[in-house]
């Protein structure tokens, strides 16, 4: 029976060629974007789930209630130790200082400078005790040895290439550190970000800064990671609870700003407040467009069937009449639908084969996604081929047990009703469509916006150089040389740019006022040549003076009026002391983002700190671009023999704070172009069905004197009522949903009611072409042809 | 080996009832060759949709083979059915996707007969009605007296006891009715297959033993031939 129910199949859909390569591209494409999705989905997903007791590990982190609420991923070592040490819940835990960045040397024979970009943990066998580490040589137990490190793979290889690396040494700041064991790259799905992992006892030698840091319970820093593996999940509440009051000692008055929390580890992936990258709302949006792009497509395949099913009515009565029972009928729409899904599921997987590199190249350069498992991804395939064909079944099953076999067998009934239910599925379809297009445009518009608007500053043609621990002996010479070259207008020496997501400040005491203010304000950190290098306009007052004896500070014009209300101006000449140094306020500059246009403008202060200016701002002229770099290149590797050159220019690094906004444009352009693509095939493939239903009608009306136009336009006219309807439902549902979106944004654009025009035309121009070819062509027909063969 | 009694067949329209069938009493015999005649409209084929259970009478009794068909169950009739009655269409209806060979062997696929068994049942018709040499066609690429040919052998490949026929000439020339005609004569002689069959055509009505005349849904008279 089987036998016979496949080449029956696979004769039908070969004699109806035409719909089913419709429904196979339709299907292939919409099972093509599941699976992508899914790959996506369940990779993010994958987070950091993979260590033995992920489930139970915690990381600490601390809210700051301010005038706002700070959030901080980093705690204090000092409080790491004491959970460790008092309390029992704790089972187990890990501590590292990490993304540091310093010049190691190395090599086997030839000894090499290397940059290590943030990418350096100061930590103990702990670490890969709590984490999940394949150990391919050495015993990591030797990290908790002076003066000794752990690499992984890739940067063994890098340093020593074939030669073994445990035993070898590696160099900071002329201190040499012995290799003691060798761990496997770590995997994609982490968001453990170091390769080189140094013994902890090694930190205050190469940073005396950090000299009294593990009793200081203050010193709460983003890159202090604290890890704690609880007993069981339930104590989390207790932890928390001992922790704040644990710290209450050191912290005094001032606790009642801080409440320490433990982020669940398997949170961290997503939890944006404490450097999470990924929103889980993200996935869930992404799971749904997955579902609709689905539904398009099941749609296509449903409207496809009923359409035909005047043809099939039939074919089926006969087999009723001849011994076939409801079941063994359907049984036979489901072969077709298994023939086709399946088909249909391997174009799908040889899609993603193709597409996923592509993709990774260019829509995840950032962070490539993988396949977390082929297995889950083959049983996720099977899945959806399952549930596609269940969804595809309803409608014959409803139909075959409604059947009338003396109806289907009279002539009469092979006259299509044209049923409401095709039409609401053809307006459901262009709905999703739209509503697509129409959040493509204004996402595409609001990452547009993001990324040109005028921040305050002129960020083009300005080159980040880091500098490292260059001496101010070393700066000058920096400075003399660059003052010859022709091409460079400005240089600065500084921490961070006007728009970073780094995140330093403090409180601040203004004036003569008695008491600190209870606002924060944003630290830029930079020589004088700042304002002049980063385009900022001074507004009141003067720029900082290089030369000065006292400290001084230029503020914004947002913190100007934080202090002095309309009186702003007045700010220039009073005291200031933000955080530690105190200075004078010289000028006030216009307003100027520090972070991304996600937050609103904040109150900064622009001040020097000479130990923290690290990064070398080089404003070019645009002319000789790549000679004056070569010359600079060749200016730094003179004057800093001990640091390796690299650069970058800013507008990339700004464009990269959109990383998470750009993705989500791709995303979603992506899936609005498979919906277009998707709802037109199945136009497509309707329209030519009920072109064929109409051959007579439009064979008698051409008779009767119908103009080619008004048959075309007749014909269209019924599509297009329909892609109206859809428009009518589209523009208040994503006018509700994309102001929704945009509320994530402290600056955000408008919608404009053109952006619903441009949906509509573009939807019914689509729908036009499609259903406007095959109409006219029907049109055009001869009528005594299509008379003829009736 | 059938009886009807006090069959009625009505649809509403609008708020009243249209009767196609009017209280129609009809007893056939094992053996007998039924031809019904009638004006189009009269009900002929709602009669004959009515006896092959393909359609359900309004109000009324039916008996066949004994078994009260009006209070079988769904599945009971179905059984019932697929065993003792073979149907013959003006249309033909047969399977396009499928070839004659196919076309002929579906019924038994729907009865489960074993596979060696069909093949030694479908040969069989295949001589019997001279086909052999079409049985990889499509019904397509067969003439109309062929595919017609094709409709009976299907229909009596499960041997029936009874097969019911819906004008089976009508879309013939009167050279391959008459063959139509002359076989099913042969069937009902030599094989003892009882027929009862609806025809416009005078000629083709005297080929059975009976021709009932039926007008606005009521038998209007009975001849014996
Ligand atoms: N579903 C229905 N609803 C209403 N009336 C119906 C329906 N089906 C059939 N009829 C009516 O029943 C009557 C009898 O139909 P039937 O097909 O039995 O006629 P017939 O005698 O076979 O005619 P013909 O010789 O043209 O085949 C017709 O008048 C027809 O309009
Ligand atoms: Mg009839």
């Amino acid at each position: 029976m089987l036998q016979t129910y496949l080449k029956v199949a696979w004769r039908s859909l070969k004699a109806r060629l035409f719909y089913t390569s419709l429904n196979v591209l339709g299907l292939a494409l919409a099972m093509g974007c599941c699976i992508l999705l899914y790959v996506y989905v369940s990779y993010q997903l994958s987070f950091d789930t993979y260590h033995r007791h992920a489930a139970t590990t915690y990381r600490i982190v601390n809210e700051l209630h301010l005038d706002k609420t700070e959030y901080d991923k980093g705690s204090s070592m000092a409080m790491y130790l004491a959970a460790r040490r008092e309390l029992p819940q704790v089972v187990n835990g890990a501590y590292s200082t990490s993304r540091q960045s310093y010049i190691v040397t190395a090599g086997t024979t030839e000894k090499k400078l290397f940059r290590e970009e943030k990418n350096i943990a100061f930590t103990n066998s702990k670490w890969f005790d709590v984490f999940n580490y394949q150990v391919l040589a050495g015993n990591v137990q030797g990290l908790n040895e002076l003066n000794t490190a752990v690499l992984t793979q890739k940067q063994a290889q890098k340093y020593f290439g074939n030669t073994a690396a445990v035993g070898q040494y590696i160099q900071i700041k002329s201190i040499p550190m012995r290799v003691v064991a060798v761990v496997a790259d770590r995997p994609y799905n982490t968001d453990q970000n170091s390769d080189i992992y140094l013994s902890f006892a090694t930190l205050k030698q190469v940073d005396p800064y950090y000299k009294d840091f593990t009793s200081q319970w203050g010193y709460i820093s983003s890159v202090n990671n604290s890890y704690l593996t609880l007993r069981k999940a339930e104590d989390k509440a207790v932890v928390e609870k001992m922790l704040n009051r644990m710290a209450k000692p050191y912290f005094g008055d001032g606790i009642k700003y801080y409440k320490f929390e433990l982020l669940p580890l398997t949170e961290q992936h997503f939890d944006l407040r404490y450097g999470g990258t990924t929103q889980k709302s993200l996935l869930t949006v992404l799971v749904i467009i997955g579902c609709l792009i689905l539904a398009t497509a099941i749609i296509n395949y449903i409207n496809l069937v009923v359409a035909q099913q005047a043809r099939r009515s039939a074919e089926i009565g006969t087999r009723k009449v001849l011994g076939a029972t409801a079941g063994r009928l359907l049984m036979q729409f489901v072969t077709e639908s298994v023939i086709t899904t399946t088909v249909a599921a391997m174009l799908a997987m040889g899609l993603v084969a193709t597409v996923l590199p592509v993709i990774n190249r260019y829509w995840f350069s950032a962070q490539p996604v993988h396949v977390s498992s082929w297995w889950a991804l083959g049983g996720f395939t099977l899945l959806l081929v399952a549930v596609i064909n269940v969804v595809m079944g309803i409608y014959p099953a409803w139909w075959l047990n409604r059947f009338n076999i003396t109806n289907a067998l009279k002539k009469q009934a092979t006259l299509v009703q044209t049923g409401l239910g095709r039409k609401a599925l053809v307006i459901l379809q262009n709905l999703i469509a739209q509503l697509l297009i129409a959040g493509t445009v204004i996402i595409v518009m609001q990452v547009q916006f993001l990324k040109n608007t005028d921040k305050g500053f002129d960020r083009s043609m300005v080159v980040n150089i880091p500098v490292g621990a260059a001496t101010d002996l070393q700066k000058q010479r920096l400075l003399k040389g660059i003052a010859h070259m022709p091409d460079v207008s400005s240089v600065s020496f500084y921490l961070n740019s006007p728009a970073t997501d780094s995140q330093r400040g403090a409180t601040l005491q203004f004036d003569n006022r008695a008491k600190w203010e209870n606002w924060p304000a944003r630290f830029a950190i930079g020589d004088a040549g700042y304002a002049k290098t980063f385009g900022l306009q001074i507004i009141a007052g003067r720029n900082r003076d290089s030369h000065a004896t006292t400290t001084e500070f230029l503020v914004n014009q947002k913190m100007a009026r934080m202090l002095m209300g309309n009186n702003w101006p007045d700010v220039v000449g009073k005291k200031l002391q933000p955080g530690d140094p105190k200075g004078i306020i010289v000028g006030v500059v216009k307003d100027f983002n520090v972070h991304s246009l996600l937050e609103p403008i904040e109150p900064t202060v622009v001040l020097e700190d000479k130990g923290l200016q690290t990064n070398m701002a080089v404003k070019l002229n645009g002319q000789h671009t790549d000679a004056t770099l070569k010359t600079l290149q060749r200016l730094y590797t003179e004057t800093l023999p001990d640091e390796v050159f690299s650069y970058r220019f800013i507008d990339e690094q700004i464009a990269n704070l959109y990383r998470a906004e750009t993705l989500q444009q791709n995303l979603i352009w992506g899936a609005a172009a498979m919906a277009i693509v998707i709802s037109a095939l199945g136009l497509l493939g309707l329209v030519s069905l009920m072109t064929l239903q109409r051959t007579k009608e439009i064979g008698v009306r051409k008779v009767l004197g119908a103009g080619v136009s008004q048959i075309g336009l007749m014909l269209s006219a019924d599509f297009l009522k329909l892609v109206g309807i859809a428009l009518i439902v589209a523009i208040p549902g994503s006018w509700w949903l994309m102001n929704q979106w945009l509320q994530n944004y402290a600056y955000h654009i408008q919608i404009h009611w053109w952006v619903y025009a441009l949906t509509g035309m573009l939807a019914m121009l689509i729908a036009f072409v499609t259903v406007g070819f095959q109409s006219f062509k029907a049109a055009m027909a001869n009528p005594v042809n299509s008379l003829r063969s009736e | 080996m059938l009886s009807l009694k006090q069959v009625s067949k009505y649809y509403n329209t609008g708020s009243n009832k249209t009767y196609v069938l009017n209280k129609v009493d009809l007893d056939v015999d094992q053996g007998e060759f039924v031809s019904i005649m009638g004006p189009s409209g009269s009900g002929k084929s709602t009669l004959l949709n009515i006896i092959g259970m393909l359609d359900q009478p309004s109000e009324g009794y039916m008996y066949f083979l004994n078994e009260p068909v009006h209070q079988l169950k769904e599945k009971q009739r179905s059984a019932l059915y697929k065993q003792n009655i073979g149907f013959v269409f003006q249309a033909y209806h047969l399977i396009d996707e499928l070839t004659v060979y196919e076309n002929i062997e579906t019924p038994l696929l729907y009865q489960d007969v074993k596979s060696a068994e069909r093949k030694a049942l479908v040969a069989d018709a295949l001589d019997r009605f001279n086909i052999v040499g079409k049985k990889d066609l499509f019904p397509a690429q067969l003439s109309g007296g062929q595919q017609q040919l094709v409709g009976i052998a299907r229909a009596l490949i499960s041997k029936p006891k009874l097969l019911l026929a819906d004008e089976p000439t009508g879309n013939l020339n009167s050279k391959q009715g008459e063959e139509i005609m002359e076989l099913f004569k042969k069937l009902n002689q030599e094989d003892k297959v009882t027929i009862i069959q609806v025809t416009h055509s005078e000629k083709n009505a005297q080929y059975g033993s009976r021709i009932i005349n039926l007008l606005d849904g009521k038998i209007d008279s009975t001849v014996i031939l």
